[in-house]
């Protein structure tokens, strides 16, 4: 039986709930928030006495901080069975979400969609705690504010430009702007924005009723490259499986020529350095022939465009050879 | 009367009046933004490294064409006037073929004009050269390795090329604008 594959651009974090059993996952996710947040708020009540603090700190500021030990919480977390990894993750969403809605409390006039953007906000962390679920030796998701996931970036940027329209103030309280961790930048929010949008849960809905079952989905989502890269820069993309663990090659369509003009096999080393890489790495965009190969032995080749610009198109993929 | 260095922070403040006179009578907005959409894509930061060449220029201009003539001035002006269109009409045609523009975030890509070994083995109906159609494919399909299909000295020489013809223009402009300026408010400074 031909494995069929599919390319879905931007939407990586999803397809990794696809495995837990479609929606379910997220709802289940959005549970263990719940307890998350429950808790962390609980806590709070009376946090000098149950929540070990950062001494030194002047206690009205301690307050507002939600400083809490980790360990503390994650004990509590063991004792709801979950993985501690993903306790953490939840637990940080929690106390994120909770320093957000402080800080945008404190902003005036501040009223129309800023709620919409917290949801999205909810969802980016949830969709890292997924990812390290799925992914879980992934060093780059241990840390949420080390490197911005495009749903947090994104989620971040909208946040920005509400606040910034509602308030008229060119430059974000700086309250918040530490918090968000980024640089507001006009130019990029529209890009992004029209990238995160609503449409893409529904067309993984449409993924998973074309492939109900035993669906292998290549996934590529916009990673970095934005900034910095007017100046000829290469832009980037990752590219992620499913099910995932597969070893992916990939050689540019020009060196697939230049094997061809010498007679060689596609990816023959006098012709071509394929780059191998593992499920999730970062990759330049560009037009490649992409070999996926799984443990089971399922194996696809096919000339294919890792180009993220691409938005939401996704490409179908069919066979079940590697490339020669 | 002023010291020299208050006449040019004059010829400064009038440059800068003048200049955004040219802004105001083309639509503003419109005209920089035309600008800043026919830059060279490369060096990131050429928008600094223009407004340094004009001040250069205008520092240049007032050192040398202080006190001088009206017959010396007016035979500047027409050399620049003649000098200054043309400039940029070879800019405007080095951009439209050296510059390949790609659906990116990442914009604009300056290509070269000397094929690669490999290229030259690919493209067996010939090198792929600035101008022709169907660049941002080869490109695309290159992985952005443009260093694969051309020669990297052909890129850079491109590149320089470019960036080149952008500042002579503005030197050119810049020029013509002070020495109008400098000849003018020095006469008005000796009445």
């Amino acid at each position: 039986m031909p494995i069929i594959l599919t390319i879905l651009l931007f939407n990586s974090p999803l397809a990794g709930i696809s495995q837990d059993g479609g929606e379910d996952g997220i709802e289940g996710v959005t549970s263990d928030y719940s307890v998350a947040l429950d808790y962390v708020k609980g806590e709070l009540s009376d946090a000098y006495t149950r929540l070990h603090v950062i001494p030194g700190l002047p206690s009205e500021r301690l307050e507002k901080k939600y400083i809490l030990d980790i360990d503390t919480c994650m004990d509590f977390f063991s004792s709801q069975g979950a993985e501690p990894l993903y306790q953490k993750l939840l637990l940080e969403a929690a106390m994120y979400d909770l320093q957000l809605r402080e800080a945008l409390a404190s902003i005036d006039s501040l009223t129309e969609g800023v709620e919409a953007v917290l949801e999205s906000f909810l969802e980016a962390r949830l969709l890292e705690a997924l990812h390290v679920r799925r992914f879980g030796s992934s060093s780059s998701l241990l840390h949420l504010n080390a490197e911005h996931p495009l749903q947090y970036i994104v989620a971040s940027r909208l946040l920005a430009e509400i606040i910034q329209a509602q308030t008229k103030r060119r430059v974000l309280p700086s309250e918040l702007s530490r918090l968000l961790g980024l640089h507001f930048e006009r130019d990029e929010i529209a890009y992004l924005g029209e990238i995160f949008n609503d449409r893409r849960n529904s067309k993984l809905r449409e993924l998973h009723q074309l492939f109900p079952e035993g669906v292998a989905i290549l996934i590529q989502d916009f990673y970095g490259g934005w900034g910095g890269c007017m100046a000829g820069g290469i832009p980037t993309t990752r590219v992620f499986t499913d099910p995932p663990g597969a070893r992916i090659r990939l050689i540019s369509d020009f060196s697939s020529l230049l094997c061809r003009a010498r007679g060689l096999p596609l990816m023959h080393r006098d012709c071509s350095t394929p780059d191998t890489i593992s499920d999730g790495a970062e990759v330049n965009q560009g037009r490649y022939w992409v070999e996926v190969r799984w443990g089971s032995g399922a194996s696809y080749c096919g000339l294919h465009r890792l180009v993220s610009s691409d938005g939401e198109t996704w490409i179908k993929l069919t066979g079940d050879q590697p490339c020669e | 009367m002023n010291s020299g260095l208050e006449r040019f922070k004059l010829l400064l403040s009038e440059y800068r009046g003048l200049a955004a006179w040219v802004v105001a009578g083309s639509a503003g907005a419109t005209f920089v933004a035309y600008f800043l959409s026919i830059m060279p894509p490369y060096p990131e930061g050429v928008a600094v490294l223009t407004g340094i060449v004009q001040l250069l220029t205008l520092v240049l201009v007032f050192h040398f064409f202080d006190g001088v003539s009206k017959k010396r001035v007016s035979r500047h002006l027409r050399v620049l006037s003649l000098c200054l269109p043309l400039t940029f009409i070879l800019y405007f045609i080095a951009l439209e073929i050296l510059v390949v523009k790609v659906n990116l975030p990442s914009g604009s890509y300056v290509v070269g004009f000397e094929c690669t070994a490999k290229s030259l083995e690919v493209f067996a109906d010939g090198c792929p050269l600035p101008g022709s159609s169907g660049l941002a494919k080869v490109i695309e399909g290159s992985a952005f390795s443009l260093d694969e299909i051309w020669t990297l000295r052909s890129i850079v020489a491109s590149r320089i090329i470019l960036l080149a013809l952008w500042l002579a223009f503005f030197v050119l402009l810049s020029s013509l604008f002070s020495v109008f300026l400098v000849y003018n408010i020095g006469r008005d400074a000796r009445r």
